[in-house]
């Protein structure tokens, strides 16, 4: 197992320097003056500034020199300064990025445990909860996050007026009006995580049914109830690791809306406010930082589906 | 009209392989199937007759009306500056299926081009082909979109080439895993010896073969690209006004939705209706086309 660890950790190294080659290349290949957009749109169209701008960031040397030597900063820690913010941008991401993993994480919760039971009842009872089941899977991707996030804010200020929709509370000045501030966050965010789960739950669930421990299990005279808890459920549970791995990049990319619609101060907020704001630095640093975390979560994914399933970890 | 179907299902079958050849698929109802389908037939009538339906021009205000509940004349109300929702919501539809349908039909052909020659020949092409693939995965697509949409200007043009080679990664594996089954197939061999080309072999003889998955494919993200679109527009990221779309609508009017919920309402069930015919289609076309989808 640790040699499968170490070995799939060696090849964490050309994938992550395969990311920064694309976040570059698409940054750079992107039609129009790097220069221009650096001055900003308000900015001077003296030729001396833009020729001193394109020395100072090196645009008028090759392409390769210049991813070289945005690499050699990038492994030091240094992403360059924020042109709007005129922060570091590592340091700003940082300060922005544990809101956005709260929410991303209390968003795979919930989405477990609304989308893992409806499936798994789907499966092992069918009739009206097969339907149900797929009637959630296809609605939790149909209302999408920022359209369930606006109707939450519109029946929740007209229902549940005590829960803030629209207010951000540092969890160390309230913890209660922090996490409830999280509330329609989450839900918006993890409603289409649930769905996705859900779908892959009954999937597996389905298949475990005919698995032949499963009918050993019965053939022992097992009680039902042991026969589904202890070998369907649990056999069924291992695909759904890498079920919510692969939908990181949907969640990640989540948090931009959701942040943006519940003025959440996270990470997602920041990348649309550096987008509009065509601070470039930032929104290179942020893309490159988002696709690390999406690599990492499957990684890591993978790695918890290999010591969940001890056929694998064997081999 | 029960009986005969099956024959002729068989009949049409004859050419296909044999695994796909069991006609009793076809008598198995598919409601999925009809309601994706049937919402999609009314959806789109309804955006093709939009100026019949709703009578009114979208863009047309109409002063002292503003924020109207539905009423005759405007059967969805009005919004902020006095325009007909439901026209609004109509013409919208027009603009994501502006959007969806090429952007889908641009990432098809990038997502064959890629994954044909990737499942077909195998080796080193694929492989360096699909890790190439897993890293840009690694991008969430909304990040890519607003990224280079903010970058190349918001237009309906932008709109379908940035969408469309964000989806083309997702159609090219889509394309490949069944290309490298059909490939391995006697059938394909058989052909090979019978002194065909490797571009007859792969259009004529493993292209229709491995088409189902693709096919179904099409049709989800035909549903997630409707998604993209109306999320970039609520970003105000998408088509330009006065061009109406359902993303906009939703987030120019939910500072009114508490005393004008008509506002929102209606292009958020445009949304999600557009959206599940979309996924009902596809899920209901693989099971009608796969013979192990059927559960």
């Amino acid at each position: 197992m640790l040699a499968i660890v170490l070995r799939r950790l060696a090849f964490l190294v050309p994938m992550l320097l395969g990311l920064s080659m694309l976040t570059f290349l698409a940054m750079h290949l992107i039609p129009g003056d790097l220069a221009l957009l650096l001055v900003g749109p308000e900015g001077v169209r003296d030729p001396t500034v833009l020729a001193n701008i394109r020395r100072e960031y090196g645009l008028d040397q090759p392409l390769v020199v210049q991813y070289g030597a945005w690499l050699a900063k990038i492994a030091r820690g240094d992403f360059g300064d924020s042109l709007r913010l005129r922060v570091p941008v590592l340091a700003e991401i940082l300060r922005r990025l544990p809101i956005t993993l709260e929410l991303a994480g209390l968003s795979v919760l919930f989405g477990v445990a609304l989308g893992g039971p409806i499936g798994a009842l789907a499966a092992l009872r069918g009739g009206g909860w097969a339907v149900l089941g797929r009637g959630f899977a296809i609605l939790g991707v149909a209302v999408p996050n920022f359209l369930l996030g606006t109707l939450l804010i519109l029946l929740g200020a007209r229902y549940l007026p005590f829960i803030p929709a629209l207010e951000y509370v540092a969890f160390g000045d309230d913890p209660r009006r922090h996490l409830l501030g999280l509330l329609y966050p989450v839900v918006a965010l993890g409603t289409g995580l649930a769905a996705t789960i859900a779908e892959n739950a009954r999937a597996a669930v389905a298949e475990a049914l005919y698995l032949d421990h499963v009918r050993v299990g019965r053939a022992k005279g097992l009680t039902e109830r042991r026969v589904v808890t202890g070998h369907i459920l649990r056999n069924a549970a291992i695909p759904l690791i890498t079920v919510v791995g692969l939908q990181a990049a949907y969640l990640l990319g989540g948090t931009i809306i959701v942040e943006t619609i519940f003025a959440l101060p996270g990470l997602g907020r920041l990348a649309l406010s550096a987008v509009s704001l065509r601070d470039y630095p930032l929104m290179q640093g942020i893309v490159l930082v988002v696709a690390t975390m999406v690599l990492l979560a499957n990684l890591a994914a993978d790695l918890a589906y290999g010591l969940a399933d001890p056929r694998l970890r064997a081999g | 009209m029960a009986a005969p179907a099956p024959t002729l299902a068989r009949a049409a079958a004859q050419g296909l392989p044999a695994a796909a050849r069991s006609g009793r698929r076809w008598r198995r109802p598919n409601p999925e199937l009809a309601l994706g389908a049937l919402l999609l037939v009314l959806l789109v009538g309804a955006t093709l007759l939009a100026p019949v339906i709703a009578g009114s021009d979208p863009n047309r205000t109409a002063p002292g009306l503003s924020l109207a509940p539905p009423q005759a004349g405007f059967p969805l109300g009005t919004d902020s500056l006095g325009r007909d929702v439901l026209s609004r919501v109509l013409h919208g539809g027009r603009v994501s299926l502006r959007v969806a349908l090429p952007a889908v039909g641009l990432a098809l052909a990038l997502g064959l081009l890629l994954g044909l020659p990737a499942g077909f020949f195998g080796g080193r092409i694929d492989q360096v082909l699909m890790r190439l693939l897993d890293l840009v995965f690694a991008f969430p697509a909304i990040l890519l979109a607003i990224v280079v949409v903010a970058i190349l200007g918001p237009s309906i043009p932008n709109l379908v080439v940035t969408i469309g080679l964000i989806y083309a990664p997702r159609m090219a594996r889509v394309v490949r895993a069944p290309t490298m089954a059909v490939t391995a197939r006697d059938f394909v061999e058989a052909a090979r010896a019978l002194g065909a080309s490797d571009a007859r072999l792969a259009l004529r003889h493993v292209l229709p073969n491995a088409a189902s998955p693709v096919i179904v494919e099409a049709s989800l993200a035909l549903g997630q690209v409707i998604i993209t679109e109306t999320a970039l527009s609520f970003l105000g990221l998408g088509p330009p006004p006065p061009d109406p779309t359902w993303g906009a609508m939703l987030s120019e009017n939910r500072a009114f939705m508490s005393f004008a919920p008509w506002t929102v309402i209606a292009p958020g069930a445009a949304i999600a209706v557009a959206v599940a015919a979309f996924l009902m289609l596809g899920h209901g076309l693989r099971a009608a086309l796969d013979p192990r989808g059927r559960s």
